[in-house]
């Protein structure tokens, strides 16, 4: 459910062609800037406030397979920020460049689960992974008429035993047959032995004009959008008057680029004092998407 | 005199705008456009001053980390839309506040996300604006709401309550004193459209606005009574 506050496409790129003195009529061209133009403006503008200020976030399982490093990058993945193994209950994957292990020395042929990853000296996109996998992940799926069986719960809830020995567990190619009002099988993804990437994503963005953006991007800032792609459109005028509000709109959007990255990371007065050295201005949470100054 | 007397609604506050802008007959911005704008910069000054708190008690569920108190808000329908959350507490007054943490730390420190059986911790690091994970994940079940028992209150700063109508007053929580500050900001807006002479006024209006919301923030948080000067910090 979107709050008032929220504004479709249309209606920022609307708001954009009047700041932009090129406003003609609702989802027209302008005279300078045509309606398509302006909407790659919005596109490219709400994919960069992401990168700067890593906010729209995804987790997502990453299959290990036996005898293979290196891996896929996901299609909307902009930033790595946190690679762990096993799920949440599994522990972390830490960042480590090709260089140390250059310099220690030895050859990489340890085979495990991954202690540590690298992206350098592999193209952009992948991800590489050291010890190099002994063993497929498990294979996971969500509720389905295949695979590994969790468990089986009656329709109060309640959990049922049953003999994880019978071939129960994997009947290649034979559904299971759900009766009753109870969940028979439920929930059998399994991260262990796959990887758990944490990662800043691309936004989504709608065909219909008519829609909203990114639904997880904060609507308090559709009001001004506006102002970071006109900032975007008048780069390319030659008019005084364009140029002069280049100069008010540009610090005006990064005032707001800033301003999401700093609420997105609040976590109020306590923050200040619950990490070492913590807090908004300078939380370690913070330097993970540590922004440029101006 | 009360100070509820001085309120001004939205359309007082709008036609103030368009005096500021040089346009008090609406001939170049309606009033339904200043108005707009207005509910814009309202906006802007509540986030910016984090003058509005609303709480909501979320339900716990055993070994679930992740909560989208967003949606959550939006489903309860009787609070006012969710900004970003400053404090979470568990199990009502019971309990102490639930302390922020940063991935980074609980990493560092070598724990699983799903150490410890009581929900002590919080971070924003692994999810998008609207959801908060719990760290560890609550080791029971919550109890049905809306008893606090063993469940977390979300406090947040949330948006003001739209100015739909006319006769509409700013949100109640926003202090009477803090009206000043919008018809500056929305003249700024409004301004933002025009040509250099428009934009040389918008840029005197937004440093109006500001000042004006600083101010407020000074009255809100800082320069509370005459002891303020002895208390320590």
């Amino acid at each position: 459910m979107a709050s008032p506050y929220a504004r479709t496409v249309l209606q920022i790129l609307d708001d954009t062609l009047r700041l932009c003195n090129d406003f003609r009529a609702s989802g027209s061209d302008g005279k300078k800037w045509s309606w398509e133009e302006a909407q790659t403006a919005l596109k490219d503008t709400v994919l960069d406030m992401v990168r700067r200020t890593g906010v729209l976030k995804a987790v997502r399982i990453l299959p290990l397979q036996e005898d293979v490093a290196i891996y896929d990058l996901f299609g909307d993945c902009i930033r790595i920020l946190r690679v762990g193994i096993h799920g949440l209950s599994g522990t972390v994957v830490l960042p480590r460049s090709m260089a140390e292990y250059d310099r220690s020395g030895r050859g990489m042929v340890e085979e495990g689960f991954p202690r540590e990853f690298f992206k350098d000296n592999i193209d952009f996109g992948k991800i590489g992974f050291y010890p190099t996998p002994s063993a497929d992940g498990s294979s996971f799926t969500r509720d389905s008429d295949y695979g590994l069986l969790r468990r089986v719960v009656d329709e109060d809830g309640n959990v049922l035993p049953y003999d994880a020995n019978l071939a129960l567990r994997r009947i290649s190619g034979v559904p299971f047959t759900r009766t009753g009002d109870g969940q028979i099988i439920r929930e059998i993804i399994s991260p262990y032995g796959n990887i758990m990437l944490t990662f800043v994503r691309a936004p989504e963005f709608p065909d219909n004009p008519n829609q909203y953006i990114d639904s997880e991007i904060p609507e308090y800032i559709h009001k001004d959008l506006k102002y970071g792609v006109a900032d975007r459109l008048l780069t390319g005028s030659r008019l005084r008057v364009h140029q002069v509000k280049k100069k008010k709109f540009g610090p005006k959007w990064y005032g707001v680029v800033k301003d999401i990255q700093h609420i997105a990371e609040h976590k109020g007065p306590l923050d200040d004092t619950g990490i070492p050295g913590g807090g908004v201005a300078g939380s370690m949470s913070g330097e993970l998407f540590d922004y440029p100054d101006e | 005199m009360l100070l509820s007397e001085y309120r001004k609604d939205r359309d007082a506050l709008s036609r103030k705008a368009l005096l500021l802008t040089g346009d008090p007959l609406g001939e170049r911005w309606s009033l339904t456009r200043a108005a707009q704008a207005l509910n814009d910069v309202v906006l802007d000054f509540c986030l910016k001053t984090r003058m509005i708190k609303e709480e909501i008690n979320v339900q716990l569920k055993k070994s679930v980390h992740e909560y989208d108190i967003k949606t959550r808000v939006e489903e309860d329908g009787t609070l006012r839309f969710y900004g970003y959350p400053t404090r979470l507490g568990f199990n009502g007054n019971n309990n102490p506040a639930m302390w922020p943490t940063a991935l980074l730390a609980i990493d560092l420190l070598g724990y699983p996300q799903t150490a410890g059986t009581n929900t002590h911790q919080w971070h924003l690091d692994s999810v998008s604006p609207g959801k908060v994970i719990l760290f560890g994940p609550p080791a029971e079940d919550g109890e049905a709401l809306p008893s606090e028992e063993n469940n977390m209150q979300v406090t947040y700063i949330a948006l003001p309550t739209y100015m739909s109508a006319g006769d509409a007053f700013p949100d109640t929580k926003i202090p009477v004193i803090s009206y000043e500050a919008f018809p500056y900001g929305t003249a700024s807006r409004l301004l933002d459209e025009g040509d250099e002479q428009d934009l040389l006024k918008s840029f005197e209006m937004d440093f109006m606005y500001r000042k004006w919301t600083l101010e407020a923030i000074a009255d809100e948080y800082r320069n509370l009574t005459v002891y303020d000067d002895v208390r320590p910090g």
